[in-house]
């Protein structure tokens, strides 16, 4: 039993010391430095690990992968030091937070015996006066000062003094969080045309490879388009989806998603990521006016387009985006009755060509060209990601309070053998008695040493 | 406009510094008044100088959303667009307003800390100001683009701006640093040895290694008269855009008789080989393959050049080594005279260099090299000076020696300049304070960089190289706040500290970037963070 007892209290000795803190955040530190020169696994799925290993001699090559340097933040010596840096946040602060509840439930009274004594003297007579000269001379509002009975009292931030155990134990929330995300969140990436829906995503799971997750509903793309700056072949300015949440085939809900604008539906988040050219997905809109009359339609890749009074037809045969230089463009296939084949370009921004070539037999202009796109979305699934940020949160509002909101106080005694001014901070003592002795002395109110 | 202000700005903490180093020559307070007023008006001009900018990328952007949408934008949704597009989304941008942080953050530190020695900290910070701003001089890309979209968020204000305020906190604890231990009292043989070994690292580290001081200057190579490639990507011509037939070059510029094609092309009939018409383009006679190092490196192209480039790296380690041996073994009011020759040797080595290295790129006709070649871009297609190109890591070795040079300067005039600084325990509670503020904001840097990410790409957290070196250096300060408050290592090793912690701010600022750690999300040439 005993031997059971010193084995717990030597665990919980190291977990509680500070040299542990130290040893682990400079290996988490030096490890994820590492980390950053080798490729990484889970970032480069596709990585061939047979054709790195041509690099190394055998002995290192068995030394990277004893420590999994490969896929470095999830090894098993990161996570373990992962895992103690929360035992060790939690062994260093719980303890700190029974203190803390004890001592905020009240002020505190007598001045403890690690506070700074000065000696001060030519004090005005009476505790009221003297209440006032304090506080002017130190330059504080007189109302933070109060009659504690025996002399004065002052005291401040003792709300400030939680902000120790909330940066500790944010920042262990979001270790636990992370670790949780890395179990349980799964996110890919799924590819949509427009009309196209789907259920399933294509996602990368923990141990690097690919696998075909199902959505609970599905996902149909009604839209999508490029707001480009400029003219056609300009840069792009934004990428838009439209899209639609249907559950057995019930629209449930509909949403515009673009980058930074990101859908949440049933624990999954849809980003827009990037987009994919679909060249089969090319459709243009030609206005046409032959020997079947005019009209107005739209076409794909290999559809018919017109029939001039000879009989020759004419056919879609493929788009180019730019053509010379000249803008939009599709080749338009002449198929004659004899067999013979010949083609020529319409040019989206120089209408009437054709009309011009073949005056009163065909007219052909491509009105509108539109590329075929495929949305690409990234789907994220992480119930853990809402704990992050609160933990986030507690951790800069707990540095807030640690650097900000210093708990320290002030008692005035006065006795046979003089005046004494008790001064004590729970951090950085050193320097709130440095700052009260300098105005003290640029006072003149001397102090005996 | 906002170039020439910004040029203003760079002139004055010139001038700036030039009176703070006259002050501690000659003692005489007149001059550090100046230094500060000087000082002050850069600053002045540096802002108006970065407003000007954010001010004319709104109209960038709203004069290309007016484009795109087809119509005039008016009221709210104007204003909104115009205020869209900060002056830090690029490299050249990010470097000029980090410069800015650093001496807003340090100019207004010295001015609250009420004391007539404060004002060192300025003019340190005005030195990295300058060279932040010759750096951003080099890059290329200068010009004002419309906004990618992943960088059309108000996420991309709050993360940049803490960021940089972070880093101008961990600035001035570095500064306060390394002025603490030049106070202290760190015999000068240390500073000389850590100096060159720091300043030898930099060179090294940063110019390529002992290959760039070998004269195998290569970052692209000539292949042969008949431009070979493999896919379109492979062509970098003058004459873009470019297919990639055959194996051949070919532009997408028809040619003929009358109209034939400019030089380093020839004019090919290409046959389609259907009996269809044919058409006549220029085909590229020579071509830049960029990925290969080793065929005919640059010292081949340009000789001369290259000569005197691998003369000033030897001069300079030279001037290296003089320095440490001087500050190790000999007396302490030795100055350190030869070693400040042998820098100034290498820095004319250096001129003389690139100023014929220049005469020699225009002479040997040598367009497709200058045009796509010896400053090529990392990411394809983009305009972007590559970080890893040739010019730039001169640039930044000739960081590194200035800032062995600097450190010299110092401990030659060190009583000089101890007179000058303030006392021991004030710059230890100085690089206190600085961190204590410094890391909340690189806190709450850390904590939206997670927000956006998870807006933008969908995860808060990736293990991209940005996102690890920013978190290991939030974890160096967090090791500098627990050793020093709990363990007592003040003094001392808290400064060591709070410096090794700025080191790696400038290795996730600039290191990430220049691509020594591979490719991530960070570096498509967003916020050069």
């Amino acid at each position: 039993m005993e031997r059971i007892w010193s084995i717990v209290d030597a665990n919980w000795r190291l977990f509680r010391s500070l040299k542990l803190t130290v040893f682990l955040l400079i290996t988490l530190a030096v490890g994820s430095a590492v980390g950053t020169f080798f490729p990484q696994l889970p970032q480069q799925p596709g990585l061939n690990l047979e054709q790195l290993q041509g690099h190394y001699s055998p002995w290192l090559w068995w030394l990277l992968g004893l420590f999994q340097v490969f896929d470095l933040f999830h090894s098993w010596w990161f996570s373990l030091a992962m895992v103690a840096l929360t035992l060790n946040l939690w062994a260093c602060s719980l303890p700190r937070l029974l203190d803390l509840i004890r001592d905020l439930r009240r002020p505190m009274s007598e001045p403890p015996a690690s506070a700074k004594l000065l000696k001060l003297v030519d004090l005005p007579a009476g505790l009221e006066p003297r209440r006032l000269w304090l506080a002017k001379l130190l330059g504080l509002p007189a109302r933070w000062f109060d009659q504690d009975g025996i002399g004065l009292r002052f005291e401040r931030g003792r709300w400030g003094r939680p902000g120790f155990v909330m940066v500790h134990l944010g920042l262990s929330m979001i270790l636990v969080a992370g670790a949780w995300s890395q179990l349980a969140g799964r996110d890919g990436s799924l590819v949509l045309e427009p009309g196209q829906q789907g259920e399933v995503f294509l996602a990368s799971s923990s141990d690097g490879r690919m696998e075909s997750l199902r959505l609970p509903f599905a996902v149909r793309c009604k839209d999508f388009y490029l707001e480009k700056y400029g003219a056609q072949a300009g840069s792009v300015r934004d990428y838009v989806s439209e899209l639609e949440i249907l559950e057995q085939g019930r629209l449930v809900s509909s949403r515009r998603v673009e980058v930074n604008q990101p859908l949440a539906f049933g624990g999954y988040h849809f980003y827009q990521t990037a987009f994919q050219r679909v060249p089969s997905r090319d459709v243009a809109w030609f206005q046409i006016q032959d020997r079947k009359g005019t009209r107005r339609i739209q076409a794909e890749t290999g559809d018919s387009l017109a029939e001039d009074e000879r009989g020759v037809q004419y056919k879609l045969e493929k788009f180019s985006e730019d053509f010379k230089g000249y803008g939009p463009a599709a080749k338009v296939s002449e198929d004659y009755p004899d067999g013979r084949k010949r083609s020529f370009w319409v040019m989206e921004r120089y209408p009437g060509l054709v009309a011009a070539q073949r005056p009163g037999s065909l007219s052909l202009d491509m009105t509108r060209y539109k590329p075929g796109y495929a949305t690409v979305l990234s789907v994220a699934r992480d119930p853990a990601t809402p704990w992050i940020w609160l933990g986030s949160t507690l951790m800069i509002m707990g540095l807030v309070l640690v650097f900000g909101l210093r708990h320290k106080a002030l008692w005035l005694r006065s006795g046979p053998e003089g005046s004494t001014l008790y001064v004590w901070a729970h951090r950085g003592q050193g320097a709130f008695a440095d700052q009260v002795r300098e105005k003290l002395v640029s006072s003149g109110v001397e102090e005996q040493t | 406009m906002s170039a020439s202000v910004l040029a203003l700005a760079f002139v004055a903490y010139l001038l700036a510094t030039l009176a703070a180093l006259l002050l501690v020559a000659s003692s005489r307070d007149s001059w550090r008044k100046l230094a500060v007023a000087i000082g002050w008006l850069g600053l002045a001009a540096h802002t108006l100088g970065l407003g000007l900018r954010w001010f004319e990328a709104g109209l960038v952007e709203l004069a290309a959303a007016e484009r795109a949408l087809g119509h005039v934008v008016e009221g709210s949704e104007r204003l909104a667009i115009l205020l869209s597009h900060p002056p830090f989304t690029n490299m050249y941008e990010s470097l000029v307003f980090f410069a800015w942080s650093m001496v807003a953050v340090t100019l207004v530190a010295s001015r609250l800390l009420k004391g007539k020695r404060y004002w060192v900290l300025g003019m340190v910070s005005m030195v990295f100001a300058d060279l932040c701003m010759g750096l951003a001089s080099l890059t290329l890309d200068q010009a004002i683009a419309p906004l990618v979209p992943a960088l059309q968020s108000w996420w991309l204000f709050i993360h940049v701006i803490t960021a940089f305020l972070a880093y101008a906190c961990f600035l001035l604890a570095a500064v306060g640093g390394v002025l603490y231990l030049v106070r202290d009292g760190l015999p000068n043989g240390h500073f000389g040895r850590v100096g060159a070994a720091l300043g030898i690292l930099v060179v090294m580290a940063l110019a390529g290694g002992v290959p760039y001081v070998s004269g195998n200057l290569a970052s692209v190579a000539l292949l042969g008269d008949e431009g070979v490639c493999r896919s379109s990507s492979d062509c970098r011509g003058p004459l873009p855009p470019y297919d990639c037939l055959a194996g051949h070059c070919v532009s997408k510029e028809s040619c003929s008789s009358e109209v034939p094609c400019p030089g380093r092309h020839t004019c090919r009939v290409l046959d389609d080989g259907r009996g269809g018409r044919n058409e006549s383009r220029c085909v590229y006679q020579r071509m830049v393959e960029v990925s290969d190092m080793q065929r005919r490196p640059l010292r081949l192209i340009l000789p001369g050049a290259t000569f005197l480039l691998a003369g000033a790296g030897l001069i300079w380690l030279l001037a290296l080594v003089t320095f440490s041996l001087t500050f190790s073994l000999a007396r302490p009011q030795s100055k350190g005279f030869l070693g400040l020759v042998f820098l100034a040797a290498g820095a004319l080595f250096l001129v003389t260099a690139l100023g014929l290295g220049w005469r020699e790129a225009a002479g040997a006709d040598l367009g497709p090299l200058i045009a796509g070649g010896v400053w090529p871009p990392d990411v394809e297609g983009s305009t972007h000076l590559s970080l890893r190109s040739a010019p730039y890591r001169f640039a930044l070795a000739l960081v590194g020696l200035l800032v062995v040079g600097g450190l010299s300067l110092i401990i030659g005039l060190r009583k000089k300049v101890e007179g000058a600084l303030p006392d021991v325990t004030v710059l230890d509670a100085l690089v206190l304070k600085s961190v204590q503020v410094g890391f909340p904001l690189m806190t709450m840097t850390i904590v939206t960089g997670a927000v956006w990410a998870h807006y933008a790409w969908g995860r808060y957290w990736g293990w991209d190289p940005k996102e690890t070196w920013s978190l290991v250096a939030w974890i160096v300060y967090a090791l500098y706040l627990h050793v020093r408050s709990i363990h007592g290592w003040r003094g001392r090793k808290a400064a060591l500290v709070a410096i090794v912690g700025f080191a790696v701010v400038i290795f996730t600022f600039l290191g990430v970037n220049m691509g020594l750690t591979g490719t991530g999300l960070h570096t498509y040439g967003g916020p050069g963070m």
